[in-house]
């Protein structure tokens, strides 16, 4: 099923090319397109799939986290539970920008010195908003095109899949700080 | 907690590349297996790695009484690879029953590592994303080896605390130094 806002985002995609003759046919033709888009899709639509469960996933074991246990760290050489927070966040968005085709994707570390839980969250939304869109207007075909991310060439939905692992492996350390701290991961 | 993610975003680059094989098995193929591959290997190393440093009178360590030990995430792994990547084909390969020693968990984890790469290299790109039934929905056979990975890289999320609680340093930090 195709939502509304993703017809509007595709046909605001095809506006904004459509400056020749063959401007008004293409319109037609992404706003039919668009329909049958999800249901042919068999790559770009399980990375939205997976994108929206590991959203949600994270969203509420930051929101779990008492404000006062986000400076809580299971041993003292690791990262803290705002600190996970931030480092995925900040990786994660440099990610999807290389993915979205931003010239110039932002640094890693760019939320590293949040420290209070609703700036922390606030990040946290920033990256999956932005990453929401990037997947939102995303073919099989643009997933499979290969885009530079660390002066090397991947496709994009390897990145987005790496940033999906990413986010998995260290809500993997989240849980388990939850647990350390006598709280049942939601 | 840390991950040298820099070298595998360039094994996946190198085995998107056409003609330029970063693995045997991965050589011809495109950048949807290629990638996919690479990945699988990638957590297969850190998870059996992981198997392989924790000391086995470590095994039954957890870091609360209600959660999984040491062990009970190896066996859980090891189930869900034959689940998932049976999945992909639709067959179904019993897990081995009765894991107690680290050696049979060690060899055990392999075992299941090695079914998923056969299952992976009997794919293509036409019958990767061939649909097929989940439940009451149509999903490409590939998804099964997605959510796989996804749910691998959780549990090694978990492996990683437990090791650090025990003065162990995770395999995917080990290259570097230590970071924060």
């Amino acid at each position: 099923m195709v939502s509304a806002a993703r017809r509007e985002i595709l046909l605001g995609v095809a506006m904004k090319h459509a400056r020749g003759r063959f401007g008004f046919l293409l319109i037609a033709m992404m706003a039919l397109g668009a329909q049958q888009l999800s249901a042919q899709s068999s790559i770009a639509e399980q990375l939205r799939e997976q994108w929206t469960s590991s959203r949600r996933q994270m969203v509420r074991i930051a929101e779990a986290m008492p404000a006062d246990k986000y400076s809580y760290q299971a041993t003292p050489e690791v990262r803290s539970f705002g600190e996970i927070l931030a480092h995925v966040a900040g990786e994660g968005l440099m990610e999807m920008e290389a993915v979205g085709g931003a010239s110039q994707p932002g640094s890693p570390e760019r939320f590293s010195s949040l420290r209070g839980r609703a700036e922390i969250i606030r990040a946290l939304s920033e990256y999956f908003d932005y990453g929401t869109t990037v997947l939102a207007r995303m073919t099989d075909q643009q997933a499979l095109e290969m885009v530079s991310l660390r002066s090397s060439q991947s496709p994009r939905w390897i990145i987005v899949m790496g940033a999906i692992g990413h986010n998995k492996e260290h809500y993997g350390n989240l849980v388990t700080y939850l647990r350390l701290n006598g709280i049942v991961p939601p | 907690m840390t991950r040298p993610r820099a070298f595998i975003v360039l094994l996946f680059a190198m085995a998107g590349l056409a003609g330029r094989p970063a693995h045997a098995q991965t050589g011809n193929d495109s950048p949807l297996l290629g990638p996919l591959k690479q990945n699988w290997e990638s957590i297969r190393t850190n998870v059996v790695r992981t198997a392989e440093i924790v000391p086995e009178d470590k095994y039954d360590f957890k870091p609360t009484p209600e959660v999984r030990s040491f062990r009970d995430l190896f066996v859980h792994v090891v189930e869900e690879n034959y689940f998932f990547m049976g999945a992909v084909t639709g067959e179904r390969t019993q897990p081995p029953g009765n894991l107690r020693t680290k050696a049979e968990i060690v060899k055990a984890l392999n075992d299941s590592y090695d079914y998923g790469a056969k299952v992976l290299a009997g794919l293509n790109d036409r019958t990767a994303l061939e649909m097929i039934q989940r439940g009451q929905r149509q999903v490409p056979r590939w998804s099964f080896a997605l959510g796989n990975i996804v749910d691998n890289m959780d549990h090694y999320g978990n492996l990683v605390v437990y090791m650090r609680l025990n003065g162990i340093v995770p395999p995917s930090s080990q290259p570097r130094q230590p970071q924060r």
